[in-house]
C-alpha cells in the first residue's frame, strides 16, 4: 500500500535520511529499528510531511503523495503518533480522541467512542479528564486511541514503549495484534524495544546513521546476532 | 466621591472597552497565528471610513438599527479585505521568520493609510451619534453619555460571547487546539491553512465592525489608524501575548489606572498608562494570563 524510496531527508544543511527505501503491503507490520538518533522519528515525519525537507517518491495506493501536506495525507488513512504524544492540555480524553475526526476519510465514519473504550478500556473512565491530568502511560495509549478513532488504513507509531511501564507496553502490543488482525490495519513502527517490536510486526528496517543496514524478516534478523549487538546493543 | 471616583471609574471603563472592541481581533490573529499585524489599526480605520460612506449614502440618517446594520456591512468589507489580504501576506508569511511579519504588516499599515487618503481624501470628518445614543444618564452627580453605556455593555457582551465560543464550542476548542499546536492539528486531519484563513477573515471582521461601533466617538481622518496603537499593544501585551481573556482585563486594569492618574497629573494625558504598563510587566514578564493561548 505505501512504497516509499529511496528518499533523502534533510532538516537544514543536515542530512539526515540518506537513500532509504521502505515499502509495506496492505495489512502488513513493519518495525523500523536503530539507536537513538539515528533518524527514525525523522522518517515517519517525513512521510507524513511533518517537518524535515523530503526529496524522492512515496506512493501509496498506486498516487504519489509527496506533495501533499499533512492534513491530506491523513485523511488518506495515515493516523500518526509522534514521539512526544501530543495530547492537547485542555481537551478531555473523548475529545482528544475526536480530533481526529477530522481525518476520517470521504465517504466513511468514524468509530464510535465507545468502540474505542472497548479497544482500550483504560480510557473508559478517564473520558471527562482533561490531557493534562493524565500520566505519560494514560497519553500514550490515548494518542494511540486517537488515531485509530479515523479508522486509519495504516498506522505510523513513534517509540509507543518510551518511558512507558511493562504492563502498559504488553496491553498496547495486544490491542495492536488485535486490530490489525480484527482490521487489517497496517503497521510502521518506528521501535528501540524489540519485544516489542517483534510481537507486532513482521519484517523490520534496521537503521543505522540515516541508512537502512539490514532489511528482513525477524527470522532472517535472528539469524545474525551480531546486527543487534552492532546496532541496537546500548 | 463622584469626582474622584466614579467618574473616572466609568470614563475608564469606557476607554477600556473602547481598546478591547479594537483589539480582539488583533488579539485572535496574534493568538492563533502568531502573527502581529501592525496593520490591524488601517483596517479598524477602513471600517470606520466605510461606515461613515455608507451613512453618508443613506442621507445621514443614523438610527440604532441603521448604525448597528451599518457596523456590520463595515466588519464584512473589512473582512473580505482580510481574505485578499490572508492570500497575499500572511500564508507566504507562515513559512519565514517572525521578524517579516513585522516589516510585511507596517507595510501594509502605510498601505491601508495611502488607500484610505486615495479613496476618501485628507479632510476631517465626523458622524453623528445615532439618536437612541445621543443623550445621557445622571446618576446622583455621575454624568454618563448612553453611548459610552452602550459600548461598555457591547464590550463586556463581546467578551462574554468570545469566551463562551472558546470554551464551550466545538470552533472555540478547535481554535485553542490549533492556536497550541497546528503541528498535530494537522497530523490529525485538520486543514490547518483553510482554519488559518477563516481565523483572519474573522480577526478583519472584528476590526471592522469595530471601526463602524466607534465611528461615532472618533474624528475620522488617516491618522486614525494609529490611534488606539499603543493601548491595543498595550493591552496585548501585558494580557499574556494573543489571549482574550488576558486582553480584556489588561484593557480594563491600564484603562482604569490611566483614568484615575489623569485626575492627579492632567498635563500628560496617557502618562498612567505607560505607568501602569511598565509596572505590569515588571511584575509580570509573561502577561496577566500567561502560557494559555486564546
Ligand atoms: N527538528 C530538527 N532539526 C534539526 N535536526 C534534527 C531535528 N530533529 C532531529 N534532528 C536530528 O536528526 C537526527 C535524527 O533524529 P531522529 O529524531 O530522527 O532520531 P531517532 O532515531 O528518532 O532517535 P530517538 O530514538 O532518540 O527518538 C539527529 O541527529 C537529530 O539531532
Ligand atoms: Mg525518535
Amino acid at each position: 500500500m505505501l512504497e516509499a524510496g529511496p528518499l533523502d531527508m534533510f532538516y537544514g544543511d543536515s542530512h539526515i535520511i540518506q537513500g532509504v527505501s521502505i515499502a509495506v503491503r496492505e495489512g502488513e507490520g513493519i518495525a523500523i529499528l536503530g539507536r537513538n538518533g539515528v533518524g527514525k522519528s525523522t522518517l515517519l515525519k517525513g512521510l507524513m510531511a511533518g517537518g524535515p525537507l523530503v526529496r524522492g517518491p512515496i506512493r501509496h495506493e498506486g498516487a504519489e503523495i509527496g506533495r501533499l501536506s499533512n492534513f491530506e495525507r491523513a485523511r488518506r488513512g495515515f493516523g500518526f503518533v509522534p514521539e512526544d504524544r501530543r495530547i492537547y492540555p485542555h481537551l478531555t480524553v473523548a475529545e482528544n480522541i475526536a480530533m481526529s475526526g477530522h481525518a476520517v476519510r470521504a465517504g466513511a465514519a468514524p468509530h464510535t467512542l465507545d468502540e474505542i473504550y472497548g479497544f482500550f478500556p483504560m480510557l473508559r473512565g478517564l473520558s471527562n479528564r482533561l490531557g493534562f491530568e493524565l500520566s505519560g502511560g494514560q497519553q500514550q495509549v490515548l494518542a494511540i486511541a486517537r488515531a485509530v478513532y479515523a479508522r486509519p488504513g495504516c498506522l505510523l507509531l513513534d517509540e509507543p514503549t518510551e518511558g512507558i511501564a511493562p504492563v502498559i507496553v504488553e496491553e498496547i502490543a495486544e490491542r495492536l495484534i488485535e486490530m490489525r488482525r480484527a482490521s487489517g490495519l497496517t503497521l510502521i513502527l518506528a521501535e528501540q524495544n524489540v519485544w516489542f517490536a517483534r510481537a507486532c510486526t513482521t519484517r523490520l528496517y534496521l537503521l543505522d546513521s540515516g541508512r537502512v543496514v539490514f532489511a528482513g524478516s525477524w527470522p532472517e534478523f535472528d539469524a545474525q546476532p551480531e546486527l543487534s549487538a552492532r546496532y541496537l546493543a546500548v | 466621591m463622584v469626582d474622584y471616583v466614579l467618574s473616572p471609574l466609568f470614563n475608564g471603563l469606557f476607554m477600556a472597552m473602547v481598546v478591547f472592541l479594537f483589539t480582539t481581533g488583533l488579539t485572535l490573529i496574534f493568538g492563533i497565528l502568531r502573527v502581529l499585524n501592525f496593520a490591524h489599526g488601517g483596517f479598524f480605520m477602513i471600517g470606520a471610513y466605510v461606515a461613515f460612506s455608507v451613512v453618508r449614502l443613506v442621507g445621514g440618517e443614523t438610527s440604532m438599527l441603521a448604525y448597528l446594520a451599518i457596523s456590520t456591512v463595515a466588519g464584512i468589507v473589512v473582512g473580505l479585505l482580510g481574505l485578499v489580504v490572508e492570500r497575499i501576506i500572511f500564508r507566504p508569511l507562515q513559512k519565514v521568520d517572525e521578524a517579516y511579519s513585522l516589516i510585511a504588516t507596517y507595510a501594509l499599515l502605510l498601505i491601508t493609510e495611502g488607500a484610505v487618503k486615495a479613496v476618501w481624501g485628507v479632510s476631517f470628518h465626523s458622524v453623528a451619534t445615532p439618536d437612541l445614543l445621543g443623550g445621557a444618564v445622571f446618576a446622583g452627580d455621575l454624568f454618563m453619555p448612553t453611548y459610552a453605556i452602550f459600548i461598555i455593555l457591547v464590550g463586556f457582551a463581546s467578551y462574554a460571547l468570545l469566551e463562551w465560543v472558546l470554551q464551550h464550542t466545538d470552533t472555540g476548542k478547535l481554535m485553542k487546539s490549533v492556536a497550541s499546536d497546528p503541528w498535530m492539528a494537522g497530523m490529525l486531519g485538520v486543514n490547518v491553512p483553510r482554519f488559518y484563513t477563516f481565523i483572519v477573515v474573522l480577526g478583519f471582521f472584528l476590526a471592522g465592525i469595530a471601526g463602524g461601533l466607534l465611528l461615532p466617538n472618533q474624528t475620522l481622518s488617516p491618522n486614525l489608524a494609529s490611534t488606539f496603537v499603543i493601548q491595543a499593544f498595550g493591552a496585548l501585551v501585558v494580557g499574556g501575548m494573543g489571549n482574550i481573556r488576558g486582553t480584556f482585563l489588561a484593557a480594563i486594569m491600564l484603562c482604569v489606572i490611566d483614568s484615575f492618574g489623569s485626575l492627579l497629573f492632567s498635563e500628560v494625558p496617557g502618562l498612567f498608562f505607560y505607568i501602569a504598563m511598565t509596572a505590569a510587566l515588571l511584575l509580570r514578564p509573561q502577561g496577566l494570563i500567561a502560557g494559555a493561548r486564546l
